[in-house]
């Protein structure tokens, strides 16, 4: 092979190739974000470590899709975040079972699961919480796992379902002692989009 | 790892060596060039159908396949969220471009490039001792592999192969019809 001159194979390359695949690679890379922005959920740029790499290697899912699950009603919420936070405010339908809980917990959910497959999710994206509980649920024997991508906080910023109260909380008779006064209990604040 | 090295380095010989015997030497062999532009088109074709197939694949859960780009270790998050965004159109429109000759050398550089970076992405992975999937096909995807890098080096040679030919008949060095 020829390394000088017009006769050059690596030449060639570069004046004649090189700037067609640059032309692809910046119409395919436009072409690809125009099309993620099409998406039910566009795949956010900011995702964080901890979602792209998951412990438990539970399905991800995105707040499109979840709202979607909870339309359908086949997935059980599971909320992960402390009590007084579920108390506060929580998904509509949702189950409380805080991680630090969980030993006491989790047979009264899986009786109330029984065998139906399970969305947890935790305040925010990057709350690693959601992680450690369905690694947990999925050594309890749960088969179906899913987390929520972007936590609690999204979904409420989004307009979608959300109630307050205790519904939902499991028969743990200690967490009822944390109770606080000042909430409309099981008063629910569902609001569409 | 020392093992890993020459494992890689044997079969990277071997596809050099392939890719020595078929390219540099082919204007001196009696190979007819008919059956060199047969060759040629199925070199373009079934490199365009494999990205094609594997971009597909991507192109149903962009999630998925930054979480198997992550999992090789090699690039920061946002950089792998990219990858999932852009690089199965990226994949498409080069596929699309080998098969129906517009900008077709453009295609093939691009996968060619892309290849050497996956062959780059699955070495250092075998190095480090990360346990994967390539995430080549998405859910069809095998855990990481040297066959997979010798998979890749023979299709980095079939998009070579191409840009080759094409350049020995625009120097005269090989009949144009």
């Amino acid at each position: 092979m020829n390394a000088r001159g017009k006769d050059s194979f690596l030449i060639a390359l570069l004046l004649r190739a090189l700037p067609q695949g640059l032309v692809l690679v910046a119409i395919g890379a436009a072409a690809g974000f125009a099309l993620n922005q099409t998406r039910l959920d566009p795949l956010p740029l900011n995702l964080p470590s901890n979602l792209l790499l998951t412990e438990s290697g539970a399905q991800v899912i995105f707040l499109g899709k979840a709202r979607q699950l909870f339309e359908e009603g086949n997935y059980i919420f599971v909320d992960a975040r402390p009590q007084q936070a579920f108390l506060e405010q929580h998904i509509e339908g949702a189950f409380s079972l805080p991680l630090e809980h969980f030993a006491r917990l989790h047979l009264e959910l899986q009786a109330w699961t029984a065998g139906q497959p399970i969305l947890i999710y935790g305040r925010a994206a990057a709350s690693l919480v959601p992680d450690d509980l369905a690694r947990q649920l999925q050594k309890a024997g749960e088969e179906q796992v899913a987390m929520l991508a972007v936590g609690f906080e999204a979904w409420r910023d989004r307009g979608y379902p959300v109630e307050s109260g205790p519904e939902g909380l499991l028969s743990d008779e200690d967490s009822w002692g944390s109770f606080p006064d000042d909430l409309d209990h099981g008063s629910s604040s569902a609001e569409n989009p | 790892m020392l093992t890993s090295i020459l494992v890689f380095l044997a079969i990277t010989a071997v596809a050099a060596g392939v890719g020595y015997a078929f390219l540099v030497r082919l204007p001196a062999s009696r190979i007819p060039p008919k059956t060199m532009r047969y060759l040629e088109w199925i070199c373009r074709y079934a490199l365009a159908l494999i990205f094609l197939f594997a971009a597909w694949e991507k192109l149903q859960n962009p999630y998925a396949f930054a979480s198997d780009t992550y999992a090789y270790r090699a690039v920061p998050p946002s950089w792998a969220t990219i990858t999932g965004i852009a690089l199965p159109a990226i994949e498409v429109l080069a596929a699309g471009a080998l098969m129906t000759g517009l900008f077709w050398r453009g295609g093939a550089v691009v996968l060619g490039g892309l290849l050497v970076i996956f062959i780059a992405a699955l070495f250092q992975a075998i190095l480090r001792g990360i346990d994967i999937n390539c995430g080549c096909f998405g859910k069809e995807s095998n855990p990481v592999s040297f066959r997979l890098i010798a998979e890749d080096e023979l299709l980095l040679l079939c998009a070579l192969f191409p840009l080759w030919i094409d350049h020995l008949r625009r120097t005269g060095r090989w009949p144009r019809r």
